[in-house]
């Protein structure tokens, strides 16, 4: 992606954004990049205890709007990965203390005064002034959906507002896929939500316990090894990146009922 | 339901395609199902009106991608 700062999204809530935030921030620091990530989501921060920094919140973004503090002493510097940085929202004010023009120049300032190669900024669910907010500074998005009604639809909307807000580079984390949910035929697929959206993945994410596991512990899930949403996360980031990487078939083999399945006309 | 048997019914996935490409043309268009449904009605009773013995009047709703369009079949008798 060209866009340097990316604002990750997706209209309904719990679907995993601060997940993908995290984790793709954390990534891409571990490939080199320095990042920056952004929680936006004033009055309900969660992307501090997500990544595990929540004890070291002295400043937030609203300290730095309000010229409490300096942008660089309200920026926490992950100590287990190299160039990653969060900003953490306010979780006293509430959203309307957030100025689009002004957070547009922090991010400004995080990219051209603080040397930081990459934004993320981690939106709060809805369609109203929280992710207005949050879009303003965007070249991009990562729209992260479930493959299920609710979020297809909410996604559907966001994609629109970014659209006519002149953010083109936009791009879908499909979240919590189960295979074989998918296989049987009661899951959306990967192929059904692109249809359905008209935007192309950057990344397909199955449903992983780990997921859990590393949020309790307030460890980056890309850290671990093993984890097969851990991957899916470090393969966006490459992605992000622009580097060409494959989508590994998901599907845990057909097996022989799959197989029969398929030549019966069944999907 | 769980549908694996490919001769019955169709997939609970399937079904929920064709809500969703349903539901988001309207959300698409700005318009609700149920103001559309009361456009048909309205339109089916003026049809009437001038084609009282007319059996075949339709109108239903269309979506091609991501365009809607109403049609109105009204054969014009002879």
């Amino acid at each position: 992606m060209n866009a340097r700062a990316i604002v990750v999204t997706s209209g309904k809530g719990g679907v995993g954004k601060t997940t993908t935030t995290a984790n793709v921030g954390a990534a891409l620091a571990r490939l080199g990049e320095k990042v920056a990530v952004v929680d936006v989501d004033v009055g309900l921060r969660n992307l501090d205890v997500v990544m595990g920094l929540e004890g070291r919140v002295v400043y937030d973004l609203i300290d730095v709007i309000e010229g409490r503090c300096k942008l660089r002493q309200a920026l926490i510097r992950d100590k287990r990965i190299e160039g990653l940085a969060l900003l953490a929202a306010s979780q006293t004010k509430d959203k309307e203390s957030l100025d689009p023009e002004k957070f547009r120049l922090i991010v400004r300032a995080l990219l051209e005064e603080e040397g930081f190669d990459r934004v993320l900024i981690d939106s709060p669910a809805g369609i109203e002034k929280g992710f207005q907010t949050a879009a303003t500074p965007a070249e991009g998005a990562l729209v992260v959906v479930n493959p299920e009604v609710s979020s297809v639809r909410d996604a559907d909307r966001i994609i629109g507002m970014l659209e006519a807000r002149e953010i083109r580079e936009n791009f879908l984390v499909i979240n919590r896929l189960r295979p074989k949910m998918v296989q049987r035929g009661d899951m959306l697929s990967v192929e059904d939500v692109v249809e359905i959206l008209g935007i192309k993945p950057i990344g397909i994410v199955p449903e992983d316990e780990g997921v859990l596991v590393s949020s309790n512990q307030g460890e980056p899930l890309v850290l671990k090894n093993g984890s097969g949403a851990g991957k899916a996360f470090v393969e966006i980031a490459q992605r992000v990146r622009g580097e060409e990487v494959p989508f590994a078939p998901l599907n845990d083999a057909p097996g022989f009922l799959g197989t029969l399945r398929r030549l019966f006309g069944g999907r | 339901m769980m549908s694996w048997w490919p001769f019955g019914a169709k997939s609970s996935k399937d079904t929920l395609k064709d809500r969703l490409k349903v539901v988001l043309a309207y959300d698409r268009a700005h318009l609700s199902p149920g103001m559309v449904e009361q456009l048909k009605q309205d339109l089916l009773a003026v049809l009437k009106r001038y084609f009282p013995d007319e059996e075949n009047l339709s109108i239903y709703v269309e979506t091609l991608d991501d365009k809607m369009k109403l049609q109105a079949d009204v054969p014009i008798p002879k």
